[in-house]
Protein backbone atom coordinates (compact mmCIF):
# COMPACT_ATOMS: atom_id res chain seq x y z
CA UNK A 1 0.00 0.00 0.00
CA UNK A 2 1.13 3.51 -1.08
CA UNK A 3 2.69 5.68 1.89
CA UNK A 4 0.53 8.91 2.85
CA UNK A 5 1.60 12.67 2.34
CA UNK A 6 0.38 15.61 3.16
CA UNK A 7 1.41 18.52 1.74
CA UNK A 8 0.35 21.88 3.35
CA UNK A 9 0.79 24.84 0.80
CA UNK A 10 -0.78 28.43 0.66
CA UNK A 11 -0.06 28.39 -2.99
CA UNK A 12 -2.43 26.53 -5.84
CA UNK A 13 0.48 26.75 -8.32
CA UNK A 14 2.63 24.94 -5.61
CA UNK A 15 -0.08 22.08 -5.00
CA UNK A 16 -0.59 21.64 -8.90
CA UNK A 17 3.85 21.25 -9.33
CA UNK A 18 3.83 18.80 -6.33
CA UNK A 19 1.17 16.53 -7.84
CA UNK A 20 2.95 16.53 -11.02
CA UNK A 21 5.95 15.83 -9.72
CA UNK A 22 4.66 12.68 -7.49
CA UNK A 23 2.49 11.36 -10.00
CA UNK A 24 4.60 8.71 -11.41
CA UNK A 25 4.82 7.59 -7.53
CA UNK A 26 2.12 5.84 -6.02
CA UNK A 27 1.87 8.26 -2.73
CA UNK A 28 -1.44 9.44 -1.56
CA UNK A 29 -1.12 13.12 -1.27
CA UNK A 30 -3.42 15.04 1.14
CA UNK A 31 -3.95 18.57 0.55
CA UNK A 32 -4.07 21.64 2.86
CA UNK A 33 -3.96 25.05 2.34
CA UNK A 34 -3.50 26.40 5.72
CA UNK A 35 -2.72 25.53 9.38
CA UNK A 36 -5.90 25.10 10.81
CA UNK A 37 -7.16 23.10 7.45
CA UNK A 38 -4.27 20.93 8.08
CA UNK A 39 -5.09 20.22 11.35
CA UNK A 40 -8.44 18.90 10.98
CA UNK A 41 -7.06 16.60 7.65
CA UNK A 42 -4.37 15.43 10.33
CA UNK A 43 -7.50 14.08 12.73
CA UNK A 44 -8.69 12.18 9.89
CA UNK A 45 -5.78 10.55 8.61
CA UNK A 46 -2.42 10.03 10.07
CA UNK A 47 0.66 10.57 6.96
CA UNK A 48 3.80 9.18 6.84
CA UNK A 49 5.32 12.71 5.68
CA UNK A 50 4.50 16.13 5.88
CA UNK A 51 5.71 18.47 3.27
CA UNK A 52 5.20 22.29 4.65
CA UNK A 53 5.54 25.43 3.54
CA UNK A 54 6.50 27.87 6.96
CA UNK A 55 5.05 31.18 5.82
CA UNK A 56 1.27 30.22 5.93
CA UNK A 57 -1.91 32.89 6.63
CA UNK A 58 -3.72 32.59 10.16
CA UNK A 59 -1.93 29.26 11.81
CA UNK A 60 1.46 29.95 10.41
CA UNK A 61 3.56 26.69 8.97
CA UNK A 62 5.97 27.45 12.39
CA UNK A 63 2.91 27.21 14.78
CA UNK A 64 1.57 24.10 12.88
CA UNK A 65 4.64 22.30 12.92
CA UNK A 66 5.48 23.51 17.30
CA UNK A 67 1.75 22.09 17.59
CA UNK A 68 2.15 18.48 16.02
CA UNK A 69 5.50 18.56 17.22
CA UNK A 70 4.11 18.57 21.34
CA UNK A 71 0.91 15.84 20.35
CA UNK A 72 2.45 12.75 21.25
CA UNK A 73 0.55 11.02 18.63
CA UNK A 74 2.08 12.75 15.89
CA UNK A 75 5.32 13.82 17.30
CA UNK A 76 6.45 11.01 15.28
CA UNK A 77 6.07 11.89 11.84
CA UNK A 78 8.96 13.37 9.92
CA UNK A 79 8.40 17.04 8.16
CA UNK A 80 10.03 18.18 4.85
CA UNK A 81 10.13 22.56 5.74
CA UNK A 82 10.00 24.94 2.50
CA UNK A 83 11.09 28.09 2.97
CA UNK A 84 12.58 31.09 1.20
CA UNK A 85 15.21 31.63 4.11
CA UNK A 86 17.95 29.44 4.89
CA UNK A 87 17.62 26.87 7.73
CA UNK A 88 19.57 29.65 10.41
CA UNK A 89 16.38 30.96 10.30
CA UNK A 90 14.78 28.36 12.25
CA UNK A 91 17.18 27.31 14.28
CA UNK A 92 14.29 26.60 17.36
CA UNK A 93 12.75 24.52 14.90
CA UNK A 94 15.54 22.17 14.19
CA UNK A 95 15.96 22.04 17.92
CA UNK A 96 12.91 20.79 18.46
CA UNK A 97 13.13 18.39 15.83
CA UNK A 98 16.86 17.17 15.06
CA UNK A 99 15.20 15.14 12.05
CA UNK A 100 14.04 17.79 10.57
CA UNK A 101 14.50 18.63 6.88
CA UNK A 102 14.76 21.98 5.35
CA UNK A 103 14.43 22.93 1.82
CA UNK A 104 15.41 26.41 0.73
CA UNK A 105 13.38 27.36 -2.07
CA UNK A 106 13.93 27.10 -5.58
CA UNK A 107 14.68 23.54 -5.05
CA UNK A 108 14.77 21.43 -7.74
CA UNK A 109 12.67 18.01 -7.91
CA UNK A 110 15.49 15.59 -7.63
CA UNK A 111 16.05 17.22 -4.31
CA UNK A 112 12.41 16.89 -3.25
CA UNK A 113 12.16 13.36 -4.15
CA UNK A 114 15.41 12.59 -2.34
CA UNK A 115 14.55 13.66 0.81
CA UNK A 116 11.07 12.26 0.63
CA UNK A 117 12.52 8.68 -0.08
CA UNK A 118 15.39 9.10 2.49
CA UNK A 119 12.07 9.83 4.97
CA UNK A 120 10.16 7.39 3.44
CA UNK A 121 11.39 5.55 1.06
CA UNK B 1 9.51 10.79 -40.98
CA UNK B 2 8.45 8.85 -37.59
CA UNK B 3 11.29 5.84 -37.19
CA UNK B 4 14.51 5.41 -37.98
CA UNK B 5 15.40 4.11 -41.57
CA UNK B 6 18.11 2.69 -43.18
CA UNK B 7 19.39 1.50 -46.69
CA UNK B 8 22.53 1.00 -49.15
CA UNK B 9 23.35 3.12 -51.76
CA UNK B 10 25.28 3.96 -54.40
CA UNK B 11 25.98 6.03 -57.36
CA UNK B 12 25.92 3.28 -59.50
CA UNK B 13 23.23 1.18 -58.13
CA UNK B 14 21.78 -2.27 -59.58
CA UNK B 15 18.60 -2.02 -57.35
CA UNK B 16 16.57 1.40 -58.53
CA UNK B 17 15.45 1.36 -54.74
CA UNK B 18 19.13 1.51 -53.34
CA UNK B 19 19.21 5.36 -55.83
CA UNK B 20 20.89 7.77 -53.40
CA UNK B 21 18.94 11.19 -52.49
CA UNK B 22 20.63 14.18 -52.21
CA UNK B 23 22.34 14.13 -48.81
CA UNK B 24 23.21 10.77 -50.08
CA UNK B 25 24.83 11.37 -53.64
CA UNK B 26 26.81 14.61 -51.97
CA UNK B 27 28.15 12.37 -49.78
CA UNK B 28 29.16 9.75 -51.90
CA UNK B 29 30.92 12.18 -54.33
CA UNK B 30 32.64 13.05 -51.57
CA UNK B 31 33.69 9.60 -50.28
CA UNK B 32 34.46 8.72 -54.27
CA UNK B 33 36.84 11.90 -54.68
CA UNK B 34 38.77 11.83 -51.78
CA UNK B 35 39.07 8.22 -50.06
CA UNK B 36 39.18 7.47 -46.76
CA UNK B 37 36.87 9.82 -44.88
CA UNK B 38 35.30 8.20 -41.88
CA UNK B 39 31.47 7.87 -41.29
CA UNK B 40 30.15 11.01 -41.32
CA UNK B 41 26.87 12.74 -39.55
CA UNK B 42 25.04 14.87 -40.82
CA UNK B 43 21.53 16.93 -40.90
CA UNK B 44 18.96 17.56 -43.12
CA UNK B 45 15.26 17.92 -43.91
CA UNK B 46 12.70 14.87 -45.34
CA UNK B 47 9.69 15.25 -47.51
CA UNK B 48 7.93 16.75 -44.77
CA UNK B 49 9.85 18.91 -43.79
CA UNK B 50 10.99 17.41 -40.45
CA UNK B 51 14.94 17.56 -39.70
CA UNK B 52 16.49 14.53 -39.86
CA UNK B 53 19.55 13.13 -38.23
CA UNK B 54 21.79 11.53 -40.88
CA UNK B 55 24.96 9.04 -40.94
CA UNK B 56 26.67 7.58 -43.72
CA UNK B 57 29.90 4.73 -43.91
CA UNK B 58 31.29 4.67 -46.97
CA UNK B 59 31.53 0.98 -48.03
CA UNK B 60 34.99 0.50 -49.92
CA UNK B 61 36.03 -3.02 -52.12
CA UNK B 62 37.47 -5.71 -50.06
CA UNK B 63 38.82 -8.52 -51.20
CA UNK B 64 35.78 -10.62 -50.29
CA UNK B 65 33.77 -8.50 -52.45
CA UNK B 66 35.36 -9.28 -55.56
CA UNK B 67 33.01 -12.47 -55.74
CA UNK B 68 29.95 -10.18 -56.90
CA UNK B 69 31.49 -7.10 -57.75
CA UNK B 70 34.94 -7.68 -59.23
CA UNK B 71 36.24 -8.64 -63.01
CA UNK B 72 34.22 -10.62 -64.82
CA UNK B 73 35.72 -13.63 -66.09
CA UNK B 74 33.81 -13.36 -69.25
CA UNK B 75 31.58 -9.99 -70.81
CA UNK B 76 28.02 -10.36 -68.54
CA UNK B 77 28.98 -12.83 -66.28
CA UNK B 78 25.94 -12.81 -63.27
CA UNK B 79 27.30 -13.06 -59.70
CA UNK B 80 25.48 -15.54 -57.35
CA UNK B 81 22.56 -12.57 -56.71
CA UNK B 82 22.08 -12.20 -60.25
CA UNK B 83 23.12 -8.95 -61.34
CA UNK B 84 26.32 -8.52 -63.49
CA UNK B 85 29.27 -8.19 -61.78
CA UNK B 86 30.87 -4.72 -62.39
CA UNK B 87 34.63 -5.13 -62.79
CA UNK B 88 35.97 -3.31 -59.51
CA UNK B 89 38.95 -3.28 -57.82
CA UNK B 90 40.22 -3.29 -54.38
CA UNK B 91 40.07 -0.08 -52.61
CA UNK B 92 37.40 1.42 -55.41
CA UNK B 93 34.19 2.82 -53.77
CA UNK B 94 31.27 0.69 -53.78
CA UNK B 95 28.47 2.50 -52.26
CA UNK B 96 27.41 3.63 -48.77
CA UNK B 97 25.13 2.26 -46.02
CA UNK B 98 23.15 5.32 -45.01
CA UNK B 99 20.71 5.87 -42.12
CA UNK B 100 17.96 8.71 -41.27
CA UNK B 101 16.63 9.18 -38.09
CA UNK B 102 14.00 12.03 -36.96
CA UNK B 103 15.92 14.81 -35.23
CA UNK B 104 12.86 15.67 -32.92
CA UNK B 105 13.99 13.55 -29.65
CA UNK B 106 17.19 15.42 -30.19
CA UNK B 107 15.74 18.56 -30.84
CA UNK B 108 13.53 18.22 -27.33
CA UNK B 109 17.00 17.42 -25.67
CA UNK B 110 18.36 21.01 -26.92
CA UNK B 111 15.84 22.47 -26.33
CA UNK B 112 15.53 21.66 -22.64
CA UNK B 113 19.31 22.23 -21.97
CA UNK B 114 18.36 25.55 -23.03
CA UNK B 115 15.87 25.91 -20.95
CA UNK B 116 18.06 25.30 -18.47
CA UNK B 117 20.27 27.27 -19.44
CA UNK B 118 17.71 30.12 -19.37
CA UNK B 119 16.54 29.53 -15.99
CA UNK B 120 20.14 29.57 -15.00
CA UNK B 121 20.38 33.26 -16.80
CA UNK B 122 17.15 34.27 -15.31
CA UNK B 123 18.43 33.24 -11.36
CA UNK B 124 21.62 34.82 -11.91
CA UNK B 125 19.97 37.82 -13.49
CA UNK B 126 17.44 38.39 -10.82
CA UNK B 127 19.65 37.72 -8.12
CA UNK B 128 22.64 40.08 -9.90
CA UNK B 129 19.75 42.56 -9.34
CA UNK B 130 19.01 41.81 -5.96
CA UNK B 131 22.67 41.73 -4.67
CA UNK B 132 22.64 44.93 -6.25
CA UNK B 133 20.32 46.59 -4.36
CA UNK B 134 21.48 44.61 -1.09
CA UNK B 135 24.54 46.26 -1.71
CA UNK B 136 22.95 49.70 -2.40
CA UNK B 137 21.75 49.44 0.98
CA UNK B 138 23.71 47.92 3.32
CA UNK B 139 27.00 49.64 2.19
CA UNK B 140 25.56 53.07 2.44
CA UNK B 141 27.23 53.56 5.90
CA UNK B 142 30.42 52.06 4.70
CA UNK B 143 33.05 54.49 2.80
CA UNK B 144 31.45 55.44 -0.41
CA UNK B 145 34.41 54.92 -2.54
CA UNK B 146 33.78 51.17 -1.52
CA UNK B 147 30.22 50.74 -2.72
CA UNK B 148 30.73 52.82 -6.03
CA UNK B 149 33.81 50.02 -6.70
CA UNK B 150 31.65 46.66 -5.48
CA UNK B 151 28.48 48.16 -7.49
CA UNK B 152 30.42 48.76 -10.62
CA UNK B 153 32.02 44.89 -10.23
CA UNK B 154 27.99 44.08 -10.55
CA UNK B 155 27.31 46.21 -13.26
CA UNK B 156 30.08 45.02 -15.59
CA UNK B 157 27.85 41.01 -15.44
CA UNK B 158 26.54 41.28 -19.37
CA UNK B 159 23.21 41.45 -19.16
CA UNK B 160 22.64 41.74 -23.29
CA UNK B 161 22.55 37.90 -23.53
CA UNK B 162 19.27 36.65 -25.72
CA UNK B 163 17.82 33.24 -26.13
CA UNK B 164 17.64 32.54 -29.53
CA UNK B 165 14.80 30.32 -30.03
CA UNK B 166 12.55 31.30 -32.84
CA UNK B 167 10.45 28.06 -33.07
CA UNK B 168 6.97 29.64 -32.89
CA UNK B 169 5.68 26.98 -30.47
CA UNK B 170 5.08 27.28 -26.91
CA UNK B 171 9.37 27.24 -27.03
CA UNK B 172 9.33 30.09 -28.72
CA UNK B 173 6.98 32.33 -26.91
CA UNK B 174 8.40 31.57 -23.53
CA UNK B 175 11.65 32.01 -25.20
CA UNK B 176 9.84 35.50 -25.95
CA UNK B 177 8.85 36.24 -23.34
CA UNK B 178 12.00 35.47 -21.27
CA UNK B 179 13.57 37.67 -23.96
CA UNK B 180 11.15 40.28 -22.61
CA UNK B 181 11.73 39.97 -19.04
CA UNK B 182 15.65 40.08 -19.65
CA UNK B 183 15.27 43.10 -21.33
CA UNK B 184 13.37 44.61 -18.62
CA UNK B 185 15.32 43.66 -16.48
CA UNK B 186 18.44 44.82 -18.06
CA UNK B 187 16.74 48.25 -18.80
CA UNK B 188 15.65 47.96 -15.05
CA UNK B 189 19.30 47.17 -13.89
CA UNK B 190 20.51 50.27 -16.28
CA UNK B 191 18.46 52.45 -14.37
CA UNK B 192 19.67 51.00 -11.09
CA UNK B 193 23.46 51.64 -12.12
CA UNK B 194 21.91 55.09 -12.76
CA UNK B 195 20.87 55.18 -9.41
CA UNK B 196 24.08 53.68 -7.87
CA UNK B 197 26.49 56.56 -9.67
CA UNK B 198 23.43 59.40 -7.90
CA UNK B 199 25.39 58.03 -4.93
CA UNK B 200 28.67 59.79 -5.83
CA UNK B 201 26.09 62.91 -6.00
CA UNK B 202 23.70 62.12 -3.62
CA UNK B 203 26.42 61.27 -0.91
CA UNK B 204 25.29 63.96 1.91
CA UNK B 205 21.64 62.45 1.65
CA UNK B 206 22.40 58.88 1.56
CA UNK B 207 23.96 59.06 5.09
CA UNK B 208 20.99 60.17 6.38
CA UNK B 209 18.62 57.07 5.29
CA UNK B 210 17.71 54.05 8.24
CA UNK B 211 19.43 51.07 8.51
CA UNK B 212 18.46 48.07 6.71
CA UNK B 213 16.34 45.80 8.76
CA UNK B 214 16.46 42.13 8.63
CA UNK B 215 13.13 41.58 7.73
CA UNK B 216 13.68 44.02 4.83
CA UNK B 217 15.51 41.01 3.67
CA UNK B 218 12.80 38.65 4.62
CA UNK B 219 10.06 39.86 2.78
CA UNK B 220 12.02 40.73 0.02
CA UNK B 221 13.52 37.54 -0.20
CA UNK B 222 10.42 35.33 0.35
CA UNK B 223 8.83 37.52 -3.09
CA UNK B 224 12.05 37.07 -5.36
CA UNK B 225 12.31 33.39 -3.83
CA UNK B 226 8.36 31.82 -4.23
CA UNK B 227 8.06 32.97 -7.71
CA UNK B 228 11.81 31.62 -8.51
CA UNK B 229 10.63 27.94 -7.02
CA UNK B 230 7.57 28.11 -9.09
CA UNK B 231 9.38 28.82 -11.96
CA UNK B 232 12.51 26.67 -11.98
CA UNK B 233 9.74 23.50 -10.55
CA UNK B 234 7.87 24.37 -13.56
CA UNK B 235 10.50 24.34 -16.13
CA UNK B 236 12.04 21.67 -14.94
CA UNK B 237 8.75 19.34 -15.22
CA UNK B 238 8.05 20.63 -18.63
CA UNK B 239 11.36 19.52 -19.76
CA UNK B 240 10.95 16.61 -18.43
CA UNK B 241 7.63 15.96 -19.83
CA UNK B 242 8.94 17.01 -22.94
CA UNK B 243 12.16 14.57 -22.73
CA UNK B 244 9.44 11.50 -22.20
CA UNK B 245 7.46 12.94 -25.72
CA UNK B 246 4.67 13.04 -23.64
CA UNK B 247 2.55 15.77 -25.10
CA UNK B 248 -0.55 17.04 -22.46
CA UNK B 249 -2.65 19.80 -23.59
CA UNK B 250 -3.83 20.69 -19.99
CA UNK B 251 -0.46 20.40 -18.26
CA UNK B 252 0.96 22.94 -20.82
CA UNK B 253 -1.37 25.44 -19.94
CA UNK B 254 -0.85 25.00 -16.47
CA UNK B 255 2.96 24.94 -16.86
CA UNK B 256 2.70 28.21 -19.45
CA UNK B 257 -0.15 29.91 -16.46
CA UNK B 258 2.53 29.41 -14.10
CA UNK B 259 5.77 30.88 -15.78
CA UNK B 260 3.51 33.90 -16.83
CA UNK B 261 2.06 34.56 -13.45
CA UNK B 262 5.28 34.39 -11.88
CA UNK B 263 7.52 36.61 -14.65
CA UNK B 264 4.91 38.87 -13.77
CA UNK B 265 5.29 38.45 -10.06
CA UNK B 266 8.49 39.11 -10.25
CA UNK B 267 8.60 41.98 -12.92
CA UNK B 268 6.06 43.64 -9.94
CA UNK B 269 8.45 43.01 -7.22
CA UNK B 270 10.97 44.01 -9.54
CA UNK B 271 9.67 47.03 -10.28
CA UNK B 272 8.60 48.09 -6.83
CA UNK B 273 11.63 48.14 -5.53
CA UNK B 274 13.21 50.37 -8.07
CA UNK B 275 10.81 52.38 -8.01
CA UNK B 276 10.91 53.37 -4.36
CA UNK B 277 14.73 53.38 -5.10
CA UNK B 278 14.51 55.98 -7.35
CA UNK B 279 11.95 57.68 -5.50
CA UNK B 280 14.49 57.77 -2.12
CA UNK B 281 16.93 58.85 -4.18
CA UNK B 282 15.06 61.65 -5.17
CA UNK B 283 15.33 60.94 -9.03
CA UNK B 284 11.70 61.18 -9.35
CA UNK B 285 10.68 64.29 -11.15
CA UNK B 286 7.67 65.92 -10.04
CA UNK B 287 5.63 67.69 -12.79
CA UNK B 288 3.07 69.49 -11.14
CA UNK B 289 0.01 71.36 -12.70
CA UNK B 290 -3.01 72.77 -10.98
CA UNK B 291 -6.29 69.86 -11.23
CA UNK B 292 -9.51 68.78 -9.98
CA UNK B 293 -8.60 65.68 -7.52
CA UNK B 294 -12.13 64.68 -8.00
CA UNK B 295 -11.75 64.24 -11.49
CA UNK B 296 -8.50 61.91 -11.13
CA UNK B 297 -10.21 60.15 -7.98
CA UNK B 298 -13.22 59.19 -10.45
CA UNK B 299 -10.21 57.52 -12.87
CA UNK B 300 -8.74 55.46 -10.34
CA UNK B 301 -12.66 54.65 -9.13
CA UNK B 302 -13.57 53.46 -12.77
CA UNK B 303 -10.51 51.53 -13.36
CA UNK B 304 -11.16 49.49 -10.29
CA UNK B 305 -14.24 48.55 -10.05
CA UNK B 306 -13.83 45.41 -11.94
CA UNK B 307 -11.43 44.12 -9.61
CA UNK B 308 -13.70 45.14 -6.44
CA UNK B 309 -16.71 43.74 -8.56
CA UNK B 310 -14.63 40.07 -8.59
CA UNK B 311 -14.63 40.04 -5.06
CA UNK B 312 -18.36 41.30 -4.81
CA UNK B 313 -17.63 44.65 -3.48
CA UNK B 314 -19.34 47.71 -4.16
CA UNK B 315 -17.43 51.04 -4.57
CA UNK B 316 -19.59 54.61 -3.05
CA UNK B 317 -18.15 58.06 -3.93
CA UNK B 318 -19.12 60.77 -2.05
CA UNK B 319 -17.42 63.60 -4.10
CA UNK B 320 -17.91 67.41 -4.00
CA UNK B 321 -18.25 68.72 -7.51
CA UNK B 322 -16.78 72.52 -6.14
CA UNK B 323 -13.88 71.95 -4.43
CA UNK B 324 -11.20 74.06 -5.21
CA UNK B 325 -8.02 72.58 -7.34
CA UNK B 326 -4.74 70.96 -5.97
CA UNK B 327 -1.73 72.12 -7.58
CA UNK B 328 0.46 68.20 -7.31
CA UNK B 329 1.68 65.76 -9.98
CA UNK B 330 -0.69 63.71 -11.71
CA UNK B 331 0.80 60.58 -12.05
CA UNK B 332 2.55 60.95 -8.40
CA UNK B 333 -0.82 61.10 -6.92
CA UNK B 334 -3.17 58.91 -9.56
CA UNK B 335 -0.36 56.06 -7.86
CA UNK B 336 -1.16 57.25 -4.26
CA UNK B 337 -5.20 57.02 -4.90
CA UNK B 338 -4.63 54.17 -6.86
CA UNK B 339 -2.24 52.11 -4.01
CA UNK B 340 -5.16 53.20 -1.26
CA UNK B 341 -8.16 51.69 -3.44
CA UNK B 342 -6.34 48.79 -4.57
CA UNK B 343 -5.18 47.89 -0.89
CA UNK B 344 -8.79 48.41 0.65
CA UNK B 345 -10.00 46.03 -2.02
CA UNK B 346 -6.99 43.91 -1.44
CA UNK B 347 -8.13 43.56 2.19
CA UNK B 348 -11.43 43.50 2.22
CA UNK B 349 -13.70 40.04 1.64
CA UNK B 350 -17.00 41.61 2.02
CA UNK B 351 -19.14 44.32 2.43
CA UNK B 352 -18.28 48.31 0.67
CA UNK B 353 -15.78 50.14 0.36
CA UNK B 354 -16.37 54.24 0.49
CA UNK B 355 -14.07 57.05 -1.43
CA UNK B 356 -14.79 60.44 -0.48
CA UNK B 357 -13.29 64.30 -0.92
CA UNK B 358 -13.65 67.21 1.56
CA UNK B 359 -12.21 70.62 2.11
CA UNK B 360 -10.62 70.70 5.66
CA UNK B 361 -9.01 74.36 6.23
CA UNK B 362 -6.39 74.91 3.77
CA UNK B 363 -6.44 71.54 2.04
CA UNK B 364 -8.28 68.67 0.73
CA UNK B 365 -8.53 65.49 2.48
CA UNK B 366 -9.09 62.16 0.83
CA UNK B 367 -10.46 59.16 2.64
CA UNK B 368 -11.40 55.39 1.84
CA UNK B 369 -12.88 53.44 4.15
CA UNK B 370 -13.08 49.82 4.25
CA UNK B 371 -15.10 46.91 5.57
CA UNK B 372 -11.92 44.38 5.50
CA UNK B 373 -9.66 42.94 7.87
CA UNK B 374 -8.72 46.22 9.71
CA UNK B 375 -5.64 46.81 11.25
CA UNK B 376 -3.76 44.07 14.17
CA UNK B 377 -1.06 46.08 15.69
CA UNK B 378 -2.03 48.99 18.35
CA UNK B 379 -2.28 52.13 17.36
CA UNK B 380 1.26 53.15 17.87
CA UNK B 381 3.17 50.87 15.77
CA UNK B 382 0.38 51.96 13.18
CA UNK B 383 3.47 53.90 11.47
CA UNK B 384 4.96 50.62 10.41
CA UNK B 385 2.53 50.11 7.82
CA UNK B 386 4.32 53.11 5.85
CA UNK B 387 7.30 51.57 6.38
CA UNK B 388 9.60 50.36 3.40
CA UNK B 389 8.55 46.36 2.70
CA UNK B 390 6.27 46.05 6.34
CA UNK B 391 3.63 43.66 5.99
CA UNK B 392 1.35 42.37 8.99
CA UNK B 393 1.50 39.53 7.26
CA UNK B 394 4.36 38.27 5.46
CA UNK B 395 2.48 35.90 3.63
CA UNK B 396 0.23 38.27 1.89
CA UNK B 397 0.87 38.79 -1.93
CA UNK B 398 2.93 41.76 -2.94
CA UNK B 399 6.00 43.50 -1.47
CA UNK B 400 4.80 45.72 0.90
CA UNK B 401 5.44 48.86 -0.50
CA UNK B 402 2.94 50.48 -1.84
CA UNK B 403 1.93 52.33 1.49
CA UNK B 404 5.71 53.68 1.65
CA UNK B 405 5.48 55.13 -1.86
CA UNK B 406 2.21 56.58 -0.95
CA UNK B 407 4.00 58.69 2.13
CA UNK B 408 6.95 59.71 0.04
CA UNK B 409 5.00 61.10 -3.14
CA UNK B 410 2.77 63.06 -0.38
CA UNK B 411 5.61 64.36 1.54
CA UNK B 412 7.25 65.60 -1.31
CA UNK B 413 3.94 67.43 -1.93
CA UNK B 414 3.67 68.99 1.40
CA UNK B 415 0.70 66.69 2.35
CA UNK B 416 0.17 64.06 5.16
CA UNK B 417 -1.06 60.03 5.43
CA UNK B 418 -2.40 58.70 8.22
CA UNK B 419 -4.90 55.32 9.00
CA UNK B 420 -7.55 54.30 11.99
CA UNK B 421 -8.78 51.14 12.52
CA UNK B 422 -10.44 49.51 15.63
CA UNK B 423 -8.74 46.53 14.86
CA UNK B 424 -8.77 42.94 13.93
CA UNK B 425 -12.07 42.44 11.12
CA UNK B 426 -13.23 46.08 12.03
CA UNK B 427 -12.38 47.33 8.37
CA UNK B 428 -9.70 50.26 8.20
CA UNK B 429 -9.60 53.76 6.84
CA UNK B 430 -7.19 55.52 5.37
CA UNK B 431 -6.40 59.65 4.77
CA UNK B 432 -4.65 62.05 3.16
CA UNK B 433 -4.48 65.94 2.79
CA UNK B 434 -2.83 67.84 0.18
CA UNK B 435 -2.48 71.91 0.77
CA UNK B 436 -4.92 74.11 -1.53
CA UNK B 437 -2.31 76.76 -3.31
CA UNK B 438 -4.81 80.05 -4.36
CA UNK B 439 -4.07 81.10 -7.72
CA UNK B 440 -2.28 84.14 -6.14
CA UNK B 441 0.01 81.98 -4.59
CA UNK B 442 0.40 79.61 -6.95
CA UNK B 443 1.79 82.00 -9.59
CA UNK B 444 3.60 83.29 -7.12
CA UNK B 445 5.69 79.94 -6.67
CA UNK B 446 5.77 79.41 -10.47
CA UNK B 447 7.37 82.85 -10.85
N1 LIG C 1 -6.92 48.54 3.65
C1 LIG C 1 -6.14 47.81 4.46
N2 LIG C 1 -6.68 47.00 5.41
C2 LIG C 1 -5.91 46.27 6.23
N3 LIG C 1 -4.56 46.26 6.19
C3 LIG C 1 -3.96 47.05 5.27
C4 LIG C 1 -4.70 47.85 4.36
N4 LIG C 1 -3.83 48.51 3.57
C5 LIG C 1 -2.60 48.11 3.96
N5 LIG C 1 -2.66 47.25 4.98
C6 LIG C 1 -1.54 46.62 5.68
O1 LIG C 1 -0.39 47.39 5.45
C7 LIG C 1 0.62 46.60 4.82
C8 LIG C 1 1.42 47.43 3.86
O2 LIG C 1 0.62 47.82 2.76
P1 LIG C 1 1.32 48.16 1.39
O3 LIG C 1 0.30 48.64 0.44
O4 LIG C 1 2.47 49.05 1.69
O5 LIG C 1 1.92 46.76 0.92
P2 LIG C 1 1.18 45.48 0.34
O6 LIG C 1 -0.22 45.79 -0.02
O7 LIG C 1 1.40 44.38 1.31
O8 LIG C 1 2.05 45.15 -0.95
P3 LIG C 1 2.19 46.08 -2.28
O9 LIG C 1 3.62 46.50 -2.27
O10 LIG C 1 1.88 45.17 -3.39
O11 LIG C 1 1.24 47.21 -2.15
C9 LIG C 1 -0.14 45.47 4.17
O12 LIG C 1 0.65 44.33 3.99
C10 LIG C 1 -1.26 45.22 5.16
O13 LIG C 1 -0.79 44.44 6.22
MG1 LIG D 1 -0.58 47.44 -1.29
Amino acid sequence: MGKTIMIVEDEQAFHDLYTMMLEDTDYEIIRAYDGDEALAKLEEKKPDLIILDILLDLVTGDTFFLYIKGMPEYADIPVIVCSSFSEKAYKNLKEMDPKLVFLEKPFTKEQMIEQIQAKIG
Amino acid sequence: MRTMVMKQTSLEYRNPENAPDEFEAKMLTQFKTTSGIEPTWGEDVDKEGNKTIRYILPLYIKEDCLPCHGKPAYEGELDITGYEKEGYEIGELRGAISIAAPASHLDAIIKTNSLILLIIGVVTTISVIFLTYLLIRKFIRIPLSHTVAATKVIAKGDLTKRVDIKSGDEFGELAESFNTMAQSIEEKTRELEKTTHNLEIANEELRGLDKVKDNIIRDVSHELKSPLAQLRLALELWGEGIKDGKKDKDKEELFDGIIKDNINRLNKTIESILELTSLEFGREDYDKESLQLRDLVIQVIKSSTLLAREKGLTIKSVLPEKLPNVTVDKQGINRVVTNLVDNAIKYTDKGEILVSLQQKNSGLEFLVKDSGIGINIPQEHHYKLFDRFYQENVATPGTGIGLSICKTILEAHGGKIWVESDGKDKGTTFRFTLPIINEKESSVADS
